[in-house]
């Protein structure tokens, strides 16, 4: 089933932390919230049946505020926090009832993490740093500094080699962290909250970079934050977390546009939404669309039926020829009948599905038409006009 | 607030206030009724019970039953020590010295290692230097074992809070006690020689170096353990890639505080018989032969401040503050010299260098006609990296041939030995006869206004008085618990016939505690009020606390004479600079903030220090008052060494004529002292810390 098709699939995982943590999830009603559930039984549910699946190559991303359960998730999945209940299957195996020797391998060889505050070892220099996951795998010395000092490059760090993190600054500190985790090649990488301690700009460069080095490497990632916008901006799909459950998953588009709830709704309201809509997600259904070869009075009255001014007409063969106003249409059906195709006007200006909302502005703001949306086959996919397009940035839509 | 209702405040004091009268008056009530119907204050004998007697019958019991365990455990030990004895006494002295400066030179650089050649050769000319080398392998042989236990007892409790749990209060009991505690234990065990000698050193030393390995690795960040757990160590690659090279400062601390609480117990593991300085002292003294006693006691100073000195520079890098207060840059002349040393240094290494290579290439030609390869490259490499260590040897080794084919070194040489024994007799004799206008009325005055009328008081005091006097004190400061503590303490005393010597020991950690806070309090807000003063005394109260207690007896002797007054001047001696570092502390810690605001309203400097300075210092001024209290009554059997009477004089006697039984009684009447007082101190001072808010400093 899902295990196959997914690298990471988590099922009803539960961590419960209190004395006698599975005595409770065994007695427990699970349609209890979190902070009943502490009144009730003193235990606290920091992670409430969590499922989802993770796709090779994708950056999942975890968002939440603190203390909503985002770390304690991340270190069930390594088993650096051991999970009450659930399923955690990682290549379709399912890491919760690993041995110490196989969940060993698991750490050294499938997944890495990144931390919060960085998670350095102060003792050991920046190179020893990175070597330290080859270390303790037993990797020979010569073979394993040559690694560490490949990805030290691939982080732009060379030359930092002799230092000790101290002597780093934090944005430096967290490269030195992506190297670390980088170096040993792991199928996964886990970063829970890894700009959190970084100021705005250096976060966004770091955002920027790593987005670049996911591109060229295509690692299964799970990125922790509690910051939306950068969700948004790191994530392949989103997770929304709030005491300890999924309250949704979506992609950043349909979080924004389709919040699930209150909480949700909340996070979206500060999003610049012109930075994130593009005409693919905010475009409407054509509500008249005909062939080329249709006739005038035909379409007229169907543009009538419908109370559409623009028909959007394509060619016998599928994609799209262009459009016709209402005006030009009457005209032509009062001068007798014809194809359509006489109508439609040359090289037609046409909108891309990726178009970002603020490209969309302008273009749309000179226009009084609907723009036909249209995708990299010249399919007709929807329309966008300026009501459109002040919905949604009024985020109604 | 409201007129009507009362101010709980002052209901509470008022509550606290009847409480006091009350006990005051059934106090008084008892007093007088006791007073009237007896004669005798002291605990009636008819209630008296020879505890000793089945203590006895167990100690004769107990180590026949073990012998099979305690017999290995014993030879094991003694074939150590004979081996280590044998081994140092026969080098020849120019090793063993050169030995010491090459490994400090390497350690903490120059300054260090003349310091230690140095104290080695000044332990030489008077005349010490096999006692010395005596008492170094024991203290050697003493610390290994307890690193060696310690130090895995130590990550065991930081990664189980169970054994935590369990080991905390053990090793806080351990740290309160004084060292003679351990005496009896370890000689019923073990009997009288050197083993016990080792047994109760490594008892004594072995908490702070558990405590801070504990300390040190739950210190270590948990995301940096988190993060090697995550990329797959297992436990122990954990532990020693990660948690204990970052906890290493924090042992390397406890290692140092262990080393110097083994050097205290010098001087009381020759009551077990065992040899060394501690033994020459102890002689000396007895013999009122100052002049040898000083000689020895000025050894151990020395070997305290080297011994110090070596595991602070063991620390490396992240060492800091006790180790800075001694250092610092040396002004004009001292850097000329300082550079012209730096010169003698690098030619040095040049000159061990240059040898490495000789010798790699050396080698490397011999090795010829055998290896397939040319092997001078490689040897060149490892040879020149362990240079140092290289030239070291091959010097040492050439200083050892020389002296046993050439000339004969392995005996100090005689010539050179110098006794300032005499003069420091003639000294001591001329400074009794002189200085007695000073000395005598101290003397005179301290017994006549202190210690007698304190001693006649506490023994005419009737015991329930005192008994129940006390229990009501615990009770106000420190809760119901140390309160029946110290009931069952006094009579424990009462029972075991204890009364008397006990109320003679208290009158003298009392006098002691008086004469030692009127002395350091005003010392410390001195301190406090002048950077100039802070910095003069700073160096001299750190080397005072790395000092064991018992070398400031042949100085103290020398101007007091044996008595009780010595043992208490002694103990006033050892136990000021907590007292004095803790009142500074308090005082330089109240917030800049505090004093602009008493400032501002227009308090003269006066009122800032007595209204708002000494109130907020309060509570580390009681820390001091607290470690002080500790310390003098650590310093009663000492004391007994030269001649005060009470509990220590019985402590002494029942281990000289080995009286488990008696020793029992006794040792077991000053650990209800110790405890009972450091309960009631630290009670005090936390009563006050909570009411102000304020932390005391440690
Ligand atoms: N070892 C633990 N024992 C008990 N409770 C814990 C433990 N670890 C975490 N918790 C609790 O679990 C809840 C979730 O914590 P978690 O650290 O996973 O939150 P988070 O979403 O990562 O928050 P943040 O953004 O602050 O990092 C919190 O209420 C926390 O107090
Ligand atoms: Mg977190």
């Amino acid at each position: 089933m899902a295990a196959a098709e997914h690298k990471i699939s988590c099922r009803h995982v539960w961590k419960i932390f209190g004395p006698h943590p599975s005595r409770v999830k065994d007695n427990l009603d699970p349609r209890l919230s979190r902070d009943e559930i502490l009144e009730r039984t003193g235990h606290l549910a920091a992670v409430k049946d969590v499922s989802f699946d993770v796709r090779e190559g994708e950056i999942f991303v975890v968002m939440g505020l603190s203390g909503s359960g985002k770390s304690t998730l991340i270190r069930c999945l390594s088993r650096l926090v051991e999970p009450t209940d659930g399923h955690i299957i990682i290549n379709g195996e399912d890491v919760v009832t690993m041995d110490d020797k196989q969940l060993l391998e698991l750490r050294r060889h499938k997944m890495s993490m990144v931390f919060q505050h960085f998670g350095l070892f102060p003792h050991r220099r920046v190179i020893d740093n990175i070597a330290y996951g080859l270390e303790v795998q037993g990797v020979e010395k010569a073979t394993r500094m040559k690694k560490a000092a490949e990805v030290l490059e691939l982080v732009g760090l060379s030359g930092w080699e002799r230092h000790y993190p101290r002597e780093l600054s934090g944005g430096m500190q967290q490269r030195v962290g992506l190297a670390r985790a980088l170096a040993v090649d792991p199928e996964i990488l886990l970063f829970d909250e890894p700009f959190s301690a970084l100021d705005p700009l250096i976060r966004r460069d770091m955002q920027d970079e790593l987005l670049k080095l996911q591109e060229m490497l295509q690692k299964t990632t799970i990125f922790i934050t509690h910051d939306f916008l950068e969700a948004l901006k790191m994530g392949d799909r989103i997770a929304i977390m709030k005491d300890g459950e999924f309250v949704q998953i979506g992609t950043p588009e349909e979080v924004v546009l389709h919040p699930i709830d209150d909480y949700v709704k909340d996070f979206t309201r500060d999003v610049p939404r012109h930075k994130l809509l593009t005409a693919g997600t905010i475009m409407k259904e054509c509500q008249v669309v005909v062939s080329d070869t249709d006739d005038v009075s035909a379409v007229l009255s169907l543009m009538r039926e419908r109370e559409c001014a623009t028909a959007f007409v394509n060619k016998e063969a599928g994609d799209f020829l262009g459009t016709v106003s209402m005006e030009d249409i009457a005209q032509a059906s009062e001068q007798g009948s014809g194809q359509v195709r006489a109508l439609v006007g040359s090289s037609p200006p046409v909108l891309s599905p990726h178009t970002m909302l603020d490209e969309l502005i302008p273009i749309t703001a000179t226009s009084d038409r609907p723009l036909a949306v249209v995708d990299d086959a010249n399919r007709l996919v929807g329309a966008v006009d300026r009501t459109t397009v002040m919905l949604a940035l009024a985020g109604k839509g | 607030m409201n007129a009507h209702s009362p101010d709980p405040h002052v209901h509470e004091r008022r509550k606290i206030f009847m409480y006091h009268v009350a006990a005051g008056g059934l106090l008084l009530l008892v007093l007088v009724i006791y007073r009237l119907s007896t004669e005798n204050s002291v605990f009636p004998a008819f209630l008296h019970y020879a505890l000793r007697e089945p203590v006895d019958v167990f100690a004769d019991w107990l180590p026949e039953t073990f012998r099979f365990i305690l017999k290995p455990i014993s030879d094991a030990i003694k074939l150590s020590l004979k081996r280590l004895d044998g081994f140092f006494l026969g080098l020849p002295w120019p090793v063993v010295v050169g030995g010491v400066f090459l490994f400090t030179q390497h350690l903490g650089g120059l300054r260090l290692s003349l310091l230690s050649a140095g104290s080695l050769m000044f332990m030489g000319v008077i005349g010490l230097w096999d006692v010395s080398l005596i008492t170094l392998t024991i203290m050697t042989l003493s610390v290994a074992i307890t690193l060696v236990i310690g130090i895995p007892l130590g990550i065991w409790a930081a990664h189980s809070d169970r054994v935590e749990m369990i080991l905390r209060p053990v090793l806080d009991a351990m740290q309160t006690m004084p060292a003679f505690v351990y005496l009896l234990p370890v000689m019923l065990l073990f009997g009288i020689g050197a083993t016990s000698a080792v047994m109760a050193t490594i008892i004594y030393a072995a908490p702070p170096v558990i405590r801070l390995t504990n300390l040190g690795i739950r210190q270590v960040s948990p995301e940096v353990v988190e993060a090697a757990k995550s990329y797959g160590s297992t436990s122990l690659q954990t532990l020693f890639k990660v948690q204990l090279p970052l906890a290493r400062p924090s042992i390397m601390m406890g290692i140092n505080q262990t080393v110097m609480m083994a050097l205290g117990m010098v001087i009381i593991v020759a009551l077990l018989g065992a040899s060394g300085l501690g033994k020459e002292i102890w002689y000396a003294m007895r013999r009122l032969n100052i002049g040898l006693a000083l000689e020895a006691g000025l050894a151990v100073v020395l070997m305290a401040i080297v011994l110090d000195r070596i595991s602070y520079a063991l620390t490396g890098r992240e060492r800091e503050g006790k180790a800075r207060a001694y250092e610092g840059e040396p002004p004009g002349m001292l850097a000329r010299m300082k550079k012209s040393v730096a010169r003698i240094g690098a030619f040095a290494q040049g000159l061990s260098r240059a040898f490495a290579a000789g010798m790699a290439v050396l080698i490397g030609w011999i090795a010829r006609p055998f290896a397939k390869k040319d092997v001078t490259g490689i040897l060149r490499r490892v040879f020149t990296a362990h240079a140092f260590l290289l030239g070291s040897s091959a010097l040492l080794l050439a200083l050892l041939l020389v002296s046993r084919y050439l000339v004969d070194f392995s005996e100090f040489p005689a010539a050179w030995i110098f006794h300032f024994a005499k003069p420091v007799d003639a000294a001591a004799t001329w400074m009794n006869i002189n200085l007695a206008f000073i000395t005598d009325p101290m003397r005179k005055s301290i017994y006549v206004y202190g210690l007698g009328p304190m001693r006649d008081f506490l023994i005419w005091l009737p015991w329930p008085v005192l008994m129940l006097g006390i229990a009501y004190l615990a009770w106000r400061v420190a809760g119901w618990r140390i309160a029946l503590l110290s009931l069952f303490g006094f009579a424990f005393i009462g029972v075991t016939g204890m009364w008397i010597p006990t109320m003679v020991t208290l009158s003298q950690v009392l006098v002691a505690l008086v004469l030692s806070v009127g002395i350091a309090v005003p010392i410390g807000i001195l301190a406090s009020r002048s950077d100039g003063f802070e910095a003069l005394i700073r160096p001299i109260l750190d080397v005072m606390q790395t000092l064991p207690a018992f070398v400031y007896f042949p100085v103290v002797i020398m101007l007091f004479r044996i008595g009780d007054l010595s043992g208490i001047i002694a103990t006033v001696i050892y136990a000021m600079p907590p007292a004095i570092r803790l009142t500074n502390l308090g005082i330089r810690q109240v917030s800049a903030e505090v004093i602009e605001a008493a400032r501002s309203y227009g308090s003269t400097p006066r009122q800032i220090l007595f209204k708002v300075q000494l109130p907020l210092a309060l509570p580390s001024i009681m820390m001091g008052i607290n470690q002080t209290t500790m310390m003098a009554l650590a310093m009663v059997v000492f004391a007994a060494l030269i001649g005060a009477k009470g509990l220590g004089f019985e402590v002494l006697m029942s281990i000289t004529r080995f009286d488990v039984g008696a020793g029992f009684e006794a040792g077991m009447s000053i650990v209800f002292l110790a405890v009972i007082a450091d309960r009631i101190t630290q009670g005090w001072a936390k009563r006050r810390q909570q009411a102000l808010g304020v932390a005391a400093s440690q």
